[in-house]
């Protein structure tokens, strides 16, 4: 469950670019310490349910990005306030945490420590991460001579694997052939069924539309609609036909 | 603040990892590790023993001991400071606390250092020098350097997600103590007016007691202890409050 109160969040956009101690220590000499402030989310209000699919749609831009790194703690929000229960596994990037040099074998270890899964819970998940991957055969090849689309495969696999409470998918289905894809949305469904909670960001209304059964519209970090997966696509999509 | 510690799978798991990295493809494994200090260690000798003529018994394991004990400093806080932003896909994409890539990048570095200076021992007592009961302490002193070296690198680790330049500013630092602590000449040399000066880096203590442990056969000063053990602790602390303090914008910034 996951309740999401008033939500605002501020980059700072500096007015220059200030990455050095030297760049710094000159700025402050001047006296210059401007910055632009810009609002990535405003006021964001939503509940996610038990055992639910929640979708998160909108524009390039919207903000969606941003809130699910605030939900999955990797950013903070500026004002408002997160209320989350559960363990979350989030794949907003696949592969995050896969080092190239080491075996595909070692990365799916790697992978589950990083995700808060013990060892122990790794190893009889192990079998069935390499089944669903299609990939047995190189479980121990090191991953730069992967493919993009076998380390896409193993890792949708292995981040599935971990049994998470609530799971933050970005917009990561854009991966592998259509049968793999298919498979993708199955076992999202098929988790979902065992009680795993799902929030879905992404821009596809199609995938939206089938996957979820609520969904938000954020447009400029404002929630436009909110609400039933259809009715929230349709927004969606007459706002982009005005 | 010391919550995340509590993930001992995680930090064994990758510690292990980067360990295995960085020796797995390299024929001499650990030797390279060695290789390096023991060269510069053979040109100081010549250096300091030919040059400056300084006479202290032992004077090549004196010079070994004083540079392998520095390495880890010196190593494991330049490349522990990149340990952030060299992992910045952990930091953007997942939620594990953010001391975890500086903890494992420098635990990985103490576990070589140790390594190296077991190393140390069957060759300094294969040339006669007398190791006995005092050399149980080794681990203890490792341990106490530890908490300075990872206080330091969560300093120097938060700051270069800001400040990308730091490093250049760090290696000079790093220069500055290699001769400001006594690795490649006598404490004597020091004149007594600035003794107690030079007597508050720490370094300078730690390295009498590594060599007094595996040199002298004796127990380390207490002084020295208690001095190198408090100034640790204060490191580490500080370390993780102003860590804790600039991790908030990691994601952002990185």
């Amino acid at each position: 469950m996951i309740i999401g109160r008033n939500i605002s969040k501020m980059f700072r956009i500096p007015g220059e670019k200030r990455n050095t101690l030297f760049e710094a220590v000159m700025a402050f000499v001047k006296g210059r310490r401007r910055y632009d402030e810009f609002w990535a989310l405003k006021n964001v209000s939503f509940d996610v349910k038990e055992g639910e699919i929640f979708g998160i749609t909108g524009p390039n831009g919207s903000g969606k990005t941003t809130l699910l790194e605030i939900i999955a703690d990797i950013i903070y929000q500026d004002e408002g306030e997160l209320i989350v229960n559960g363990r979350i596994t989030s794949i907003l990037a696949l592969g995050v945490g896969f080092n190239p040099e080491l075996t595909a074998r070692e990365n799916v270890f790697l992978y589950g420590a990083l995700m808060g899964v013990k060892r122990g819970r790794m190893e009889d998940k192990y079998s069935t991460i390499f089944e669903f991957a299609e990939l047995k055969r190189f479980e121990n090849m090191k991953l730069k001579n992967f493919s993009s689309g076998m380390n896409a495969r193993l890792a949708f696999s292995t981040a599935i694997a971990t049994e998470p409470n609530i799971l933050l998918l970005d917009e990561v289905l854009a991966v592998g052939d259509i049968e793999f894809q298919r498979k993708c949305m199955d076992e999202i469904k098929n988790v979902n069924k065992n009680g795993t909670t799902i929030v879905f960001v992404s821009h596809s209304v199609e995938a939206v539309r089938s996957l979820c059964e609520r969904a938000m519209f954020l447009d400029n970090g404002e929630v436009i609609a909110i609400g039933d997966a259809d009715e929230v696509v349709n927004t969606y999509l007459n706002s982009v036909a005005e | 603040m010391f919550s995340y510690l509590k993930q001992v799978d995680l930090i064994r798991t990758l510690t292990a990892s980067e360990f295995k990295l960085r020796y797995r493809g390299s024929l001499l494994g650990v030797g390279w590790s060695l290789l390096s200090p023991f060269l510069l260690a053979i040109v100081l000798y010549f250096v300091f023993k030919n040059v400056f003529r300084f006479e202290v018994e032992n004077f090549a394991f004196y010079l070994l001991i004083g540079i392998f004990v520095f390495r880890f400093l010196s190593i494991g806080t330049s490349v522990g400071m990149m340990s952030i932003i060299s992992k910045a896909h952990i930091v953007t994409k997942t939620s594990i606390p953010r001391e975890i890539p500086t903890i494992t990048t420098t635990l990985s570095y103490f576990f070589s250092s140790f390594i190296e200076l077991l190393i140390l021992i069957p060759i300094l007592v294969f040339f006669g020098v007398r190791i006995g009961i005092p050399i149980l302490l080794l681990p203890v002193l490792q341990i106490v350097y530890f908490l300075l070296v990872y206080g330091l690198n969560l300093f120097l680790s938060a700051f270069t997600v800001y400040y990308r330049d730091l490093n250049q500013v760090w290696e000079v630092v790093v220069n500055i103590l290699f001769f400001a602590s006594p690795l490649v000449y006598p404490i004597s040399i020091i004149p007594a007016n600035i003794l107690p000066i030079y007597m508050l880096n720490p370094i300078t203590r730690s390295i009498e007691m590594y060599r007094s442990v595996m040199l002298y056969n004796a127990f380390p000063n207490v002084i020295d202890f208690g001095y190198v053990l408090i100034f640790s602790s204060i490191v580490f602390i500080l370390g993780h409050l102003v860590f804790g303090r600039l991790q908030s914008r990691f994601a952002e910034v990185i």
